[in-house]
């Protein structure tokens, strides 16, 4: 009788500073090799919850540098009609504000989009995984995002360039995609069919529903306020 | 393959880095500039307008110097100092309605603020700041010129030209500082109130006549400031009345200095050439009514 075997991921060793950059190399490189073994690995959670708000922080941080410098050159250029009285300065709190609501925004984002992709997962396709660990997944998976943040600062540095940073936020985009519906195909153990309409027409689903609630209650709103006439 | 993904790792690792650098330093290294907004620096219609040049509002707050350039074709030229520090220049020109506006430019170099101005006929009051120090020339054809020299004034050098006829009045007063004030009068005379116990530096007044004359009245604390008048009338006279001075003095020509002018902190030198006219000096003049000093 042929012995069979079950194949395990081979835990790592090395520093933790290494089998974190092996880890982030191997979610880009090698996704289908990598989601499984973070699973198996029990990689915390705070490690995929700091990758994320480090990311979407120096995403805020260099967009607010951006904001700033406009505003400061807005400023200037405006002092003598303000007498100086509008400086630089006054943007801080702005600048801060940008980055604080762009975390806040990416955090609630993310509970929000694995949280559909899990019930689609789980309830629809009857897959079988934890919420938590496609949280962990889809944490590593929104490392692509570092090239919007590479396109950002090219950006920054000449305006001339900005089709290569529309070029790397749309590489990006298309990227996080994929890496989610990996992401579920691995968590729950279901096909990348499912895995993609669970990480992507799932939300997106939900998104356009609630779109379209939105519109039709604006256009509920203006008919009340105009008595029936639109 | 694992060196591969800590390779990428790595570089994902360095555009966070490069990204947070970036944010840090653009703004110090990479400013963005617009071009400055201006806001217009005259004011009001009809008989009476105003130029106000003020540092911050319409000219950079660097200027620390400003050249005039004024002139007038009949009239008068009023000129005060005031101790707003951010006031560059501002001048009020009344004038009839049916008269000509101000023909009034400015530009500014490096830390200089060049101040054009041209009028037909008419009264310019203008102030000037303290934390400026101006430079230029004031021409009159037919008219005058009063100025009040104070605490608050900086005048490097100063001159005033009156082509055809008219006069000057000069008020000196305590903690004035001025380099060199210059006059050239055809026609007229020029009156100096010197009234000054303390002067902030040394200076020199020269003035030149045509026909017409120097009238000075010199009050001031000998110990603090040393006043020498240098004078000489080719037809006509000079009178001499102030027992702080002592020198050389005859019918046409005149050098005398207040007394301990040689160790006198500050010095006031007036040199003065009078062509057909009179040199006065006294102890006071009396004001000017209707001047405001």
């Amino acid at each position: 009788m042929e012995k069979q075997s079950t194949e395990t991921p081979k835990k790592r060793t090395g520093t933790s500073s290494v089998s974190f950059m092996n880890r982030i190399g191997g979610v880009i490189l090698a996704p289908d090799a990598t989601f499984p073994e973070i699973i198996t690995e029990g990689t915390g959670f705070w490690e995929p919850l700091l990758l994320l708000v480090l990311l979407f922080a120096i995403q805020g941080a260099v967009q607010a540098s951006f904001a700033y410098r406009v505003f400061s050159a807005f400023a200037s250029a405006l002092s003598p009609m303000t007498s100086g009285f509008i400086t630089g300065s006054w943007f801080s709190i702005v600048v801060l504000s940008m980055i604080v609501a762009t975390i806040v925004g990416v955090l609630i984002f993310w509970v929000i989009i694995a949280g559909i992709a899990h019930l689609c997962a789980k309830y629809v396709f009857r897959g079988e995984g934890s919420f938590v660990d496609l949280m962990k997944l889809y944490g590593y998976s929104f490392l692509p995002y570092g090239l919007v943040i590479l396109g950002t600062v090219i950006f920054g540095m000449s305006w001339t360039l900005w089709p290569i940073s529309v070029f790397l936020s749309i590489v990006a985009t298309f990227w996080i995609v994929v890496l989610m519906a990996v992401a579920v195909k691995h968590n729950y153990k279901i096909d990348a069919g499912k895995a993609f309409i669970s990480s992507f027409v799932g939300p997106m689903t939900v998104w356009l529903i609630v779109i379209g609630i939105f519109w039709v209650w604006i256009l509920l709103m203006i008919r009340s306020l105009t008595g029936g006439l639109v | 393959m694992t060196t591969a993904r800590v390779v990428v790792g790595e570089i994902f690792v360095a555009i966070f880095v490069l990204g947070l650098l970036y944010a840090a330093l653009s703004p110090i290294l990479q400013p963005i500039t617009f071009p400055q907004a201006q806001t217009s620096w005259v004011t009001g219609q009809g008989e009476i307008e105003r130029y106000t040049l003020t540092k911050g509002a319409n000219v950079p707050q660097n200027v620390n110097f400003v050249d005039l350039n004024i002139t007038m074709r009949t009239g008068g030229i009023f000129i005060n100092f005031s101790d707003e520090p951010n006031l560059a220049f501002d001048a009020s020109f009344t004038h009839r309605t049916d008269a000509a506006q101000l023909a009034a430019n400015y530009g500014v170099s490096d830390q200089t603020l060049q101040v054009n101005a041209y009028g037909e006929a008419g009264g310019l009051n203008i102030t000037l700041g303290n934390s400026c120090q101006y430079n230029g020339s004031f021409t009159v054809k037919v008219g005058g010129v009063l100025m009040k020299l104070d605490q608050y004034s900086n005048v490097s050098k100063l001159a005033v030209l009156i082509s055809y006829a008219g006069g000057a009045v000069i008020d000196v007063n305590s903690e004035a500082s001025f380099q060199q004030l210059d006059f050239q009068i055809n026609a007229g005379g020029l009156q100096l109130n010197i009234d000054a116990d303390r002067l902030r530096r040394s200076g020199t007044i020269n003035a030149n006549f045509s026909i017409g004359g120097l009238s000075t009245g010199v009050q001031v604390d000998t110990v603090q400031v040393g006043v020498s008048l240098n004078a000489a009338v080719d037809i006509g006279g000079l009178n001499i009345n102030d027992g702080d001075f002592v020198g050389d003095i005859t019918t046409t020509q005149c050098s005398v200095k207040t007394d301990g002018y040689s160790v006198a902190a500050e010095k006031l030198d007036i040199k003065a050439n009078v062509g057909l006219g009179g040199v006065t000096l006294q102890r006071s003049l009396l004001s000017i009514p209707g001047f405001n000093g």
